[in-house]
C-alpha cells in the first residue's frame, strides 16, 4: 500500500514538473532555444504573485491573471530585446544569453525581496493541506489534484491550440521552416514574439503552483530549471504530451528512490533522467528517433 | 513590371550572381536556364526577398523593393515556389494551405479553388504533407504559392527529383496559368521543357547572363554553348 501511495504521490509531483516544463518545451519546440532563464522566470512569477497577494492584498485568483499578463508582456519584450538578437548569432548564443538573464533576474529578485523564504500557501486558505482520504493510508491532496488537472489542461490545451487555431498552425509552420513562412507572406518575427509571450505567460502558472506547493527564495530558479529540463528530456524535446509523461515519470522515479532510502529522492530522479538520456542517444536501429516537432 | 538592375549576390565570400540585369513584362513567362551553380536559385531568392543582394536593385510595379522583407513582397504579389518543395511536413495538406491563405493579395485563388484545380490535394487534404509523393508535394508547394494570388510567380526547379509522369502532371497543372496575366520566372534543368513553355529564355553561367532571347526558335546549339560556356567555331 505504501508503494502505491508513493507512486501516486510521485505522479502528482510529476504533474507539477510537467507544468513547469510546459513553457520550456514549448519555447524549444518553436524557437529552438533552451531557455536557461526558465527557472528564474518561474520564480519571478511566484514573486509577482506574492507581491500581489501580500503587498497589494489581492486574492490569488485575481493576482494570477494579472501575473500571466505581465509575464506575457515580458516574454514579448524578451524576444525583441534578447532572444531575436542572440538567435541571429548562432545556436550557442541563446544559451549564454538566457544564462546571463537568469543571473540578472535572480539578483534583481534578491535586491527587491531579500533572501527570505516565501510561500503563497498562506494566501490560499486551506488549499495547501486540504485533501481527501481514500483508504486508511492513502489520501490525496486538493492541491495535488488541481496541479494534475492544470497540467493536463495546459498541455492538452496547448496541443489543441497548435492544431486547431490559425495562430497555432502558423506557429507550427514557422517552427518547421521560418524562411518558407516568410515566402508565403508571414512575418516570422511576429510569430516568434507571440510564441515567446505565450511561453513566458505559461511560466506564470508554474510559478503559482511552485508558490502554493513549496517555498521559494530568489535563488530557487536553478532547481526548477533542472527538474523542468529533466522532465522535457525524459518525455522527448519538443513533444508536449511527452513532457506530461516525462514529468510524471520523473516524479515517480524520485518518490520510489525515497522509498528505498530517505536520501534517494534526488539521485533516483537524476539516475532515471540519465538512463533515459543515454537510451535516447544510443543508435537504436529500429526505434524512430524523437524528432523535435510540435505536431 | 519587374526590373532587376545589376544584382550581385551570394553567400559570404562566394559570389553566386554577378551584376545581372533584366526586365520582365506582365504576363510574360521567362525561363532561367543554366548549369548547377550558375546562380539561378540565388537570383530567384533575391527577387523573392529570401536574401539581400550585395549590390544592385530590384523594382516591382514601379517600386524599389530591394530592402523589403519577403513577407511584404508577398503582399505586393511576388510568390516563390522554393527549390526542394519545402512543404510543412508535419502539417496536413489542408493546414499547409490554411497557413498560406489570406496572407497575400485578394484574388481568385482560395482554398476551394485550389481543390478544384488540384483534385489530388482535395483527396489528400487530411494527409500529412510529409507523407505525400514528390509530385503531390510539388503540387502542394505550387498551390501554397498561388494562394497569395501573385502577379509574379517564381518557380524554382519544380521538376527536380520527380518521375517523368509527375513532371508532366505538374506542368499540366501549371499550363492554365502560363500565358495569362500572371508573370512567371521558371528555373528548369530540362532545356526542351523550358523552351516549350516560356516566351523568353535567359541562360546563366557562373553568375552572369550569357544569353537572352525569345524562347521560340531559339538556336539550340547557341543555347548549349551559352549553357556550358563552350564557344565552338562556326563551320566554314
Amino acid at each position: 500500500m505504501i508503494l502505491l501511495a508513493q507512486i501516486l504521490q510521485g505522479a502528482f509531483l510529476g504533474a507539477y514538473y510537467a507544468l513547469i516544463a510546459a513553457s520550456l518545451s514549448f519555447l524549444f519546440g518553436v524557437l529552438r532555444i533552451i531557455n536557461l532563464a526558465h527557472g528564474s522566470l518561474i520564480v519571478l512569477a511566484a514573486f509577482l504573485l506574492f507581491l500581489g497577494a501580500d503587498r497589494l492584498g489581492l486574492p490569488l485568483p485575481l493576482a494570477l491573471p494579472a501575473t500571466i499578463a505581465v509575464m506575457a508582456a515580458l516574454g514579448y519584450a524578451l524576444y525583441h530585446t534578447v532572444l531575436a538578437r542572440s538567435l541571429r548569432a548562432g545556436p550557442l548564443v541563446p544559451l549564454l544569453a538566457t544564462f546571463g538573464l537568469a543571473i540578472v533576474l535572480d539578483n534583481l529578485l534578491f535586491e527587491g525581496f531579500g533572501a527570505d523564504t516565501r510561500s503563497l500557501a498562506p494566501y490560499a486558505g486551506d488549499l495547501a493541506y486540504a485533501g481527501f482520504t481514500l483508504t486508511e493510508d492513502l489520501s490525496v491532496g486538493e492541491l495535488d489534484l488541481i496541479t494534475l488537472a492544470a497540467a493536463i489542461l495546459l498541455l492538452g490545451g496547448l496541443q489543441l491550440f497548435l492544431r486547431h487555431t490559425r495562430l497555432g498552425r502558423t506557429i507550427r509552420a514557422t517552427a518547421a521552416d521560418p524562411e518558407v513562412v516568410e515566402l508565403i507572406g508571414i512575418d516570422a518575427r511576429r510569430v516568434y514574439a507571440a510564441a515567446s509571450a505565450l511561453a513566458i505567460a505559461i511560466a506564470a502558472i508554474g510559478g503559482a503552483v511552485l508558490g502554493l506547493r513549496a517555498t521559494f527564495t530568489p535563488y530557487s530558479g536553478g532547481t526548477q530549471l533542472l527538474f523542468a529540463f529533466e522532465a522535457v528530456v525524459i518525455g522527448g524535446f519538443g513533444s508536449l504530451w511527452g513532457t506530461l509523461w516525462g514529468g510524471i515519470l520523473l516524479g515517480i522515479a524520485q518518490n520510489l528512490g525515497a522509498l528505498v532510502n530517505p536520501q534517494g529522492f534526488l539521485p533516483a530522479g537524476h539516475v532515471f533522467f540519465l538512463l533515459v538520456l543515454i537510451a535516447r542517444l544510443l543508435p537504436w536501429p529500429r526505434l524512430r528517433r524523437a524528432r523535435p516537432s510540435l505536431a | 513590371m519587374l526590373s532587376v538592375h545589376r544584382i550581385s549576390a551570394g553567400y559570404g565570400l562566394l559570389q553566386a550572381v554577378r551584376g545581372v540585369s533584366f526586365d520582365l513584362g506582365p504576363g510574360e513567362t521567362l525561363a532561367l536556364v543554366g548549369a548547377n551553380g550558375a546562380g539561378k536559385t540565388t537570383l530567384l531568392r533575391v527577387i523573392a526577398g529570401a536574401m539581400r543582394p550585395f549590390s544592385g536593385e530590384v523594382h516591382f510595379m514601379g517600386r524599389d523593393i530591394t530592402r523589403l522583407p519577403a513577407h511584404e513582397r508577398v503582399r505586393l504579389g511576388i510568390a516563390l515556389v522554393p527549390e526542394g518543395r519545402r512543404v510543412f511536413a508535419d502539417l496536413t495538406v489542408a493546414d499547409n494551405l490554411a497557413v498560406a491563405e489570406g496572407r497575400g493579395r485578394n484574388g481568385p485563388w482560395t482554398r476551394a479553388r485550389i481543390y478544384e484545380a488540384f483534385p489530388v490535394l482535395a483527396e489528400k487534404r487530411a494527409t500529412r504533407a510529409g507523407d505525400l509523393s514528390g509530385g503531390q508535394q510539388q503540387a502542394l508547394a505550387i498551390a501554397r504559392a498561388l494562394l497569395a494570388n501573385p502577379r509574379l510567380l517564381l518557380l524554382d526547379e519544380v521538376s527536380l527529383g520527380l518521375s517523368p509522369v509527375a513532371v508532366d502532371r505538374v506542368y499540366a497543372a501549371l499550363a492554365p496559368m502560363l500565358g495569362g496575366e500572371l508573370s512567371v520566372i521558371l528555373v528548369e534543368q530540362d532545356l526542351d521543357r523550358a523552351l516549350s513553355v516560356a516566351d523568353r529564355v535567359i541562360c546563366m553561367l557562373e553568375g552572369r547572363i550569357t544569353l537572352m532571347g525569345p524562347a521560340r526558335g531559339a538556336d539550340r546549339a547557341e543555347l548549349l554553348a551559352a549553357y556550358f560556356g563552350t564557344r565552338t567555331e562556326a563551320p566554314a
